[in-house]
């Protein structure tokens, strides 16, 4: 696999690579990586 | 004057920052590093060697990759101090002229022990930097100090293990073709990798930057991690192991970036994702990967404190950077807004913008090697990036309902730092040949052939196209992200507060007194705490470590 070239395939990568990382984002989220602060720190 | 080095002029100007108030304070901030960028050394200059207890030494060994980036840290020192012209913290401006002369000598440095004593030089000024920030600021310093404290061990530790071993103390790649790496070359790689903040090494990063002020923050973008590519790049080009670490990184920088929703945060996980693309190009080692992450370090440089200058002008108008308390801000505060997209277009490479000339060379130099897992994972982050820092931040910051209240303008002085990096952003993606020129290597690449600029705006289209169907999904919400830095929250605070009970246990006097020191340490270690907190992201981590080491080994 490697970057894509062409007409259409970056297109494609953005749209399909941005939900992924979405995805992969929440799915961390679920797993408890983002969590309610307890303390204010900042 | 040739011989001049910038250390000489910035040192000095930091121990009168000192004592300089008023205007006189921050015209100094500002006018010592552009001095020192004026009198930069003249690539091939030498102020000798000086023998010294036994080592030769070599403070000042110039070429182009050094200047370059002794180059890129003046202008972001100068920058720091006209965003914090109206500001009244002369440690603040004293701390950056010492890490900006720390960051220009350890680029200078033609020897370990000149290296090591400006390396540790920056930790202490960044270190100084953070605690400025006052009280909310004290255990991020903690914490920065001890794992700093580890990755100064191990680079002392490699360094002595290589003198033991008789080889010569002058600066040179620790990396010979294809033959392992010895011992001493892993601890000094350990070093380095932790200030160039590669995870799992990099949660000191995420936790000390958004605690600095806002200009502090700018400061910080620029120096540590970039000084440790700089080392990177001279002393382990070809490294393989840095191309998985770096591919690794730049994911997982966007990742979190994605997942953040505090601006300063945020922009501190993308320091560690557009570090990675450096990473893997020294790992790379190619004179084009090379080049390609000296560009993209210098380009990086401006745009990341445009970017932090933004996010600290939220803090400085509305006084927060979080994007659960922040909406609808464009009317209040447009020129920031503009200012801060340029820097966001800058990182997200769109085209004429500096990333939009520099990013592509280290792509294009994985491919050439071969290298085909590392140039999609830094296609992918490109992706979260463009979505997390130009489209997110900005959206829920500046767009949608009016939350934050704008409570006073930004100052002059931070507009016109704005407005200078911005133009520098925008001058090098215009001009790239500039950039080129003062290469390592020469570069033959034509960032405006059409297939790049279409390529480019299909890319940015089609991640714009994700950002809207999924923005319901991606609103800023209070909360904390939890990452490596649990490790020394919780455990380690936990070993500590038995310490400190088990003395106070002992007896009273002194050891009650010292029982009371520790456990005050250990509060600082586990602020920010949480209840439960199972490590989830270092289980994902090594999952994916894993994941790539097994794609290097199927190479």
């Amino acid at each position: 696999m490697s970057a894509p070239h062409g007409v259409g395939a970056e297109f494609l990568f953005g749209l399909i690579g941005a939900g992924l990382l979405v995805l992969l984002a929440k799915l961390l989220k679920a797993l408890g990586l983002r969590v309610a602060e307890k303390e204010e720190d900042a | 004057m040739s011989e001049l080095h910038p250390a000489f002029l910035l040192w000095p100007a930091a121990v009168l920052a000192v004592f300089l108030r008023g205007r006189a304070g921050a015209a100094l901030a500002v006018a010592a590093p552009l001095a020192a960028l004026a009198f930069l050394p003249q690539a091939g200059a030498s102020a000798g060697v000086w023998t010294m207890a036994g080592f030769s030494l070599e403070p000042l060994r110039v070429d182009a990759l050094a200047r370059l980036f002794a180059a890129a840290f003046c202008l972001a020192a100068a920058l720091g101090g006209l965003y914090a012209f109206s500001e009244e913290s002369p440690l603040e401006r004293a701390a950056g002229l010492a890490m900006a002369g720390a960051a220009a000598g350890v680029c200078f440095a033609g020897d370990w022990v000149t290296l090591f004593f400006c390396w540790e030089a920056l930790t202490m000024a960044s270190l100084a930097l953070i605690w400025a920030a006052g009280p909310r600021a004290r255990g991020a310093g903690l914490r920065y100090l001890l794992v700093h404290a580890a990755g100064g061990g191990a680079l002392l530790s490699g360094l002595l293990l290589l003198r033991a071993a008789g080889a010569p103390m002058a600066l040179s790649s620790l990396v010979s073709g294809g033959a392992p790496m010895s011992p001493a070359a892993w601890l000094i790689l350990g070093g380095v990798a932790l200030n160039a903040a590669v995870p799992p090494l990099h949660a000191w990063l995420t936790d000390a930057y958004p605690r600095c002020s806002p200009a502090g923050s700018v400061l910080q973008s620029a120096f540590t991690t970039k000084a440790a590519v700089y080392v990177l790049l001279r002393v382990f080009p070809g490294a393989d192991v840095l191309v998985v670490l770096g591919s690794v990184m730049a994911v997982y920088g966007v990742i979190y970036a994605v997942m953040e929703s505090d601006a300063r945060r945020l922009l501190s996980y993308h320091i560690i994702s557009q570090v990675g693309y450096m990473v893997a190009g020294a790992g790379l080692g190619t004179e084009l990967a090379v080049s390609g992450a000296s560009a993209h370090a210098f380009s990086h440089i401006l745009y990341k404190a445009l970017l932090f200058m933004g996010a600290g002008a939220l803090v400085h108008c509305a006084g927060t950077a979080h994007l659960a308390e922040l909406g609808g801000l464009y009317g209040r505060l447009r020129p920031v807004f503009w200012l801060y997209m340029a820097g966001a277009l800058a990182i997200s490479g769109a085209p004429g913008f500096n990333g939009f000339i520099s990013k592509p060379l280290i792509g294009l130099a994985a491919e050439q090697a071969g290298w085909n897992f590392a140039a999609t994972m830094l296609h992918l982050a490109s992706a979260g990036t463009f979505l997390s820092v130009a489209l997110k931040l900005p959206y829920l910051a500046f767009f949608g309902a009016e939350r934050g209240k704008v409570l006073r303008q930004p100052s002059a002085g931070m507009l016109l730092a704005m407005g200078a990096a911005a133009v520098l952003c925008v001058a090098t993606g215009l001009y790239p040949a500039w950039l080129y020129a003062r290469l390592p290597f020469p570069v033959d690449y034509h960032p405006f052939a059409f297939s790049h600029v279409r390529g480019t705006l299909e890319l940015l289209a089609g991640i714009g196209l994700a950002f809207w169907l999924l923005r319901r999904g991606m609103k800023g919400e209070k909360g904390l992200t939890l990452d490596f830095d649990w490790f020394y929250r919780v455990p380690l605070a936990a070993v500590v507060t038995a310490a400190a009970g088990a003395l106070q246990a002992a007896g009273a006097g002194a050891s009650a007194a010292a029982a009371k020191t520790i456990a005050g340490g250990a509060a600082l270690l586990r602020e920010r705490r949480p209840e439960a907190f199972p490590p989830v992201g270092g289980s994902l981590m090594w999952l994916a470590a894993a994941f790539a080491l097994a794609v290097l080994l199927a190479r």
